[in-house]
């Protein structure tokens, strides 16, 4: 027995890489509590109330008096995120000179980054302390219109009155974003109140920095459960920089969890769910889903991509429910082998298609 | 693993990340040691270590009892380093191999398990074992718990533990026999 134990005790420990490894696990554990404090949006419906942005926006050509706000280096940096941490700083737009003062409260966005999968920005709000309840959140449009999606943020506070912010949004099905637009940005730490807010920017992105390093690749491997009853077509991966977005349907017959149905049995669609005067995101006859599935994309070496944002669009034909779905998993530093996207119904069995980039 | 200072913890649950950075610190290497025999290589005995710490960071202001610290603890590293195993697919193969009869799990005594368990490679012994009586062996022998701790760890009843433990020493004596049969 003691020998055994002795086998034990002397297992050789890599002392370096294990206070690596620990320090590192405790900083992600502060972000996820620092995210945890932020906020999430889950799906466009959370963005329908805003309204028209149209007006009122400042552009990098309107520089005002500036602010004086005493930071130095990358806003994005300071957060350590694990998937951004893939970037550089040549990949990031930096802005100068992107900032409003109202109220004492000067807001400036100081990076945006913008790909295939997600845009993301970073900024200062100087005159203000975060607290849990009330800080400066962000809230994206395209051409007026706001782009569906969820994501999500977290904060540092890095003096008194002065604190930092960085959002991640990611776009939902039926939110097709040009390669190179305007992105409007409300900043407001009233998210119920978000279209009087006077922090409104204007910023010129493009992708196409990102694209360069963006590995797209069109699957459209299909499987089916046992049964027969349930398919999933699996149809595209892209792989970005900063997460891996997979593109598939899923199509199932009426089941537990979806769709949303009135007192009369009815499925409920988008539109009926939106309130006066708030404008339509999605076109047709798009019925109303709570999440049905959990899907998992793993490599088979072993590897398995957490999955951050799922958004979906769900059609109904003879009888049957097609999910078009996007999901969001974080980035992978090699792509290249076999990969199996594995969806898990509320009800019936596992569904897994292989296949091989 | 080191008696945990109460304050510490006490600390740690209330968000102090000092104090809970301490306390991993004084227990990381037994952490990495209860991965490395699961896990068998550094490369994901470091991954796990990492699941583990995160982990507890995130959870620890759930801890209802600062007193099992370090049961709560080993209780995650004994799920992350199973959870783990499944991903990388290494546990099908055990499960055929781990059907033996009560009769046989009966009879093997207790007294002489010791004896047996002492010359058996670690490494190689584990490795014929399934998930749950390697836990077992991992905790019973190498933290030196009791089997009424590892059933709270394992949140089963103690004469499950037991008879899992049987079911292990009898492998590992069998394992034993063939491998001095060979030898001769």
């Amino acid at each position: 027995m003691r020998a055994c134990k002795d086998d034990f005790d002397n297992i050789n420990v890599p002392e370096m890489e294990l206070d690596a490894v620990v320090n590192r696990a405790i900083s992600k554990g502060k972000r996820q509590i620092r995210i945890r404090k932020g906020f999430r949006m889950g799906a466009s419906a959370a963005m329908i109330g805003l309204c028209i942005l149209g007006s009122g926006f400042v552009s990098t050509s309107m520089a005002k008096v500036l602010v004086n706000i005493p930071f130095v280096g990358s806003v994005f940096e300071s957060f350590a995120d694990k998937d951004l941490a893939n970037l550089k700083t040549s990949d990031l737009t930096s802005l100068e000179d992107m900032q409003i003062t109202a109220n004492g409260i000067t807001v400036a966005i100081k990076e945006v980054y913008y790909d295939r999968s997600n845009i993301s920005i970073a900024y200062l709000v100087s005159g203000a302390d975060y607290t849990d309840k009330k800080h400066f959140s962000a809230v994206f449009a395209c051409n007026g219109l706001p782009i569906g999606g969820g994501g999500g943020a977290c904060y540092n506070q890095i003096a008194d009155k002065l604190y930092s912010g960085l959002v991640k949004y990611y776009p939902g099905v039926g939110s097709e974003l040009p390669d190179k637009f305007n992105l409007e940005v409300i900043l407001t730490d009233n998210m119920e109140k978000a279209q009087e807010s006077p922090y409104r920017f204007v910023i010129p992105v493009t992708r196409s920095q990102a694209d360069e390093k963006t590995r797209p690749f069109l699957v459209m491997k299909s499987a089916q459960s046992g049964s027969g009853e349930r398919t999933l077509l699996v149809k595209k991966i892209v792989f970005t920089p900063v997460s891996t977005l997979v593109e598939y349907d899923y199509t199932h017959p009426d089941e537990p969890g979806g769709p949303d149905k009135n007192e009369h049995g009815v499925a409920l669609t988008v539109p009926s769910l939106i309130k006066n005067g708030i404008r339509e995101v999605l076109e047709g006859d798009t019925l109303a889903f709570q999440g049905n599935h959990k899907i998992r994309l793993i490599r088979r070496a072993g590897q398995e991509l957490n999955c951050g944002s799922h958004s979906w669009h769900v059609d109904k034909k003879n009888d049957l429910y097609t999910n078009q779905c996007r999901a969001y998993f974080g980035a992978s530093d090699d792509v290249n082998g076999d990969w199996t996207l594995e969806l898990v119904p509320q009800k019936g069995e596992t569904i897994k298609v292989d296949f091989t980039i | 693993m080191v008696p945990a200072d109460m304050d510490k913890v006490k600390k740690a649950c209330k968000g102090d990340s000092e104090a809970f950075s301490e306390l991993i610190q004084e227990r990381k290497a037994e952490i990495y040691k209860i991965a490395y025999t699961y896990m068998k290589n550094q490369d994901n005995a470091l991954d796990v270590v990492h699941e583990v710490v995160y982990k507890a960071f995130i959870s620890v202001a759930k801890l209802k009892s600062p007193e099992s610290f370090n049961t709560w603890l080993i209780r995650i590293t004994v799920n992350c380093c199973m959870d783990s195993l499944k991903k990388i697919q290494k546990l099908a193969r055990f499960e055929e191999a781990c059907v033996y009869s009560e009769e046989a799990a009966q009879t093997d005594a207790w007294d002489d398990s010791a004896n047996l368990i002492s010359s058996i490679d670690l490494f190689k012994a584990i490795d014929k074992l399934n998930i749950e009586q390697r836990t077992i062996v991992v905790l019973k022998y190498y933290q030196d718990l009791t089997l009424a701790q590892i059933a709270e760890i394992l949140v089963c009843p103690l004469g499950t533990v037991k008879t899992r433990l049987n079911k292990a020493l009898s492998l590992l004596r069998r394992d034993l026999k063939e491998g001095y049969n060979e030898s001769m």
